[in-house]
């Protein structure tokens, strides 16, 4: 294969376009065997039938020319026909299709939809009903709370007590029913029930009281042990003249005493 | 009292053989003066509705109880108040040359109404030991003050018991129970409870042992202040604060508030409710 870098001394000397002393160069390579003489005979032949080649006549070309632009302007307002013909038929059924009555009954239940949407909103009506509700499962628990409390069953007033502790604690009539339970219940259990769960109540001032009172008005040792809890868990300090009362009882269990003396020791 | 006798007969047999007859006779004679004195009076109360549950409403100041649920449509009543005449120095025969008026020979007063029987003006100077019979299906509502001993036994019902000085046993209960006592151990063993129902056991001085059956649905709500609580359940504690608080004024004295221990069994159920200062708690599997 020929060197590269003697193609343009090459093309040159085909074309006849050498100077002479590129000439001489040429012929000196021609001659050390670098360019060889064989390829150079088929490249100078290939170079005359190159020349010798067809051009295309410049008429048809410019023929050909026209009718591609022609064709396209066809194709070009062929289209755009079309797509005014689609916006027509669009614009015609919007303005016929569509009645104002249509359109105004659209309107009217979107309307109607806001309207709707509104009335069930979660965060507004919603939530009133679901209090609403809430308050009637408390009254209906108080309702029961207080007719298992009238019961003759100590295990219904026990009850009563139990579920008066899933009622709110702000709840007075509940307060005063576990304070009436706790001074007036016959059953040992149950005022027990009723010191816990009225030290749930304790924020309403009027159950701090009716407890600290009903520390000497109770004579079973376990409700004084009851109260004696209750007063240490609400740190009570208004307990202790009250403890201090029950301790001046002669027949006070031992036990019963050392408890109330430790509790007044932790009230102080 | 009837094995002593006996046994004074073995005694006076074996130490002076020569008075044997004498002694035999004497036996013979304590035997039928105890059996006068120790006499096991029976009222047997008939009920408006038998087969239908009932209710028995006892109120006693100082003696024994036994109350057993048995096959029958009766409320049995088997009584001793035999020992009280001897002690108390008012029951004189005769008093200057003036002869005694039987009083309420029977110290207590029974009577029935829509199956519920109450026993009532249990006098409070005797001692009586009842061992009362009830069909199965029967609540009661007893308080006692002092007893020598307290059973209820194989009964279906509601049972509330209310005792200051003495243990309270209850065995193969089903139902309910509200039981409290100042001093003695509370024992109770069901075999099955009444489902929703509350029960309650609090005591100052005394175990507290309840026995349930292990498909019980409870929420068990628990307090000792000086004891411990056992229990072989799987129990899903909901809280166990302990709350500690001195008292700086008195001298660094200080006292521990341990608040309730509230444990779930099976899956929580009717709050039951056990409170002890000196004791221990069990809750115990059946």
């Amino acid at each position: 294969m020929m060197d590269e870098t003697y193609t343009d001394l090459i093309v040159g000397h085909l074309q006849g376009t050498l100077t002479s002393t590129e000439e001489e160069q040429f012929n000196i390579l021609l001659e050390n065997g670098r360019i060889d003489s064989s390829e150079l005979k088929q490249l100078e032949k290939t170079y005359l039938e190159m020349g010798s080649l067809e051009a295309p006549e410049l008429s048809s070309n410019s023929k050909l020319h026209g009718r591609f632009y022609s064709m396209l302007e066809e194709e070009k307002a062929a289209q755009s026909a079309k797509v005014t013909s689609l916006s027509t038929v669009w614009i015609q059924r919007l303005q016929h299709g569509f009645s104002q009555y249509k359109i105004g009954y659209a309107a009217a239940i979107f309307i109607a939809g806001l309207l709707a949407g509104n009335l069930f909103d979660l965060s507004g009506s919603q939530n009133q009903k679901i209090d609403n509700l809430t308050t009637e499962v408390y009254q209906m628990r108080e309702i029961m709370m207080m007719t298992l409390l009238e019961n003759d069953s100590s295990s219904d007033r026990l009850k009563a007590v139990n579920i008066s502790s899933e009622l709110p604690r702000t709840d007075d009539r509940v307060a005063k029913a576990l304070l009436q339970t706790l001074n007036n219940d016959p059953n040992v259990n149950v005022r027990i029930a009723a010191v816990d769960a009225l030290t749930n109540h304790a924020s309403n001032p009027n159950v701090r009281s009716g407890m600290i009172d009903a520390i000497t008005q109770q004579e079973s040792p376990l409700v004084q042990i009851a109260l004696a809890d209750a007063m240490i868990t609400l740190q009570e300090n208004g307990a202790v003249d009250q403890f201090k009362k029950l301790l001046e009882q002669d027949d006070m269990n031992y036990n019963v005493r050392d408890k109330i003396e430790h509790t007044i020791l932790a009230l102080n | 009292m009837k094995t002593l006798t006996k046994m004074n007969i073995m005694k006076s047999f074996k130490i002076i053989p020569d008075v044997l007859v004498t002694a035999f006779f004497s036996a013979i004679m304590s035997l039928f003066l105890f059996t006068t004195a120790e006499a096991q009076n029976q009222i047997a109360v008939p009920l408006s509705n038998p087969n239908q549950s009932g209710e028995l409403h006892l109120s006693m100041i100082r003696g024994s109880l036994q109350v057993s649920g048995y096959d029958g449509e009766e409320v049995i009543i088997n009584y001793d108040n035999g020992q009280a005449e001897d002690r108390e120095p008012e029951n004189e025969a005769s008093r200057d040359g003036l002869r005694r008026l039987s009083s309420n020979s029977l110290g207590f007063e029974v009577t029935e109404r829509e199956n519920r029987v109450n026993i009532n003006n249990v006098s409070p100077m005797r001692e009586i030991d009842f061992d009362i019979r009830v069909p199965e299906n029967f609540s009661m509502k007893i308080s006692i003050v002092h007893g020598n001993s307290f059973l209820v036994e194989n009964v279906n019902g509601d049972l509330e018991i209310n005792h200051v000085n003495g243990e309270v046993e209850l065995t193969n209960i089903g139902g309910s129970a509200l039981v409290n006592t100042v001093n003695g151990d509370i024992k109770a063993t069901f075999r099955s409870v009444a489902e929703g129902k509350p029960m309650a056991f609090s005591n100052v001085n005394g175990d507290i042992d309840v026995t349930l059956p292990a498909s019980a649905n409870l929420t068990a709500k628990m307090k000792s202040e000086w004891g411990d609580m056992f229990t072989d359940f799987d129990m899903t504690m909901q809280q166990g604060e302990d709350v500690s608080r001195g008292s700086t004024s008195s001298g660094g004295y200080q006292v521990s508030v341990n608040n309730w221990l509230i444990g779930e069994i099976n899956g929580g159920g009717p709050e039951y409710l056990f409170k002890t200062l000196h004791g221990d708690i069990y809750i115990r599997k059946r």
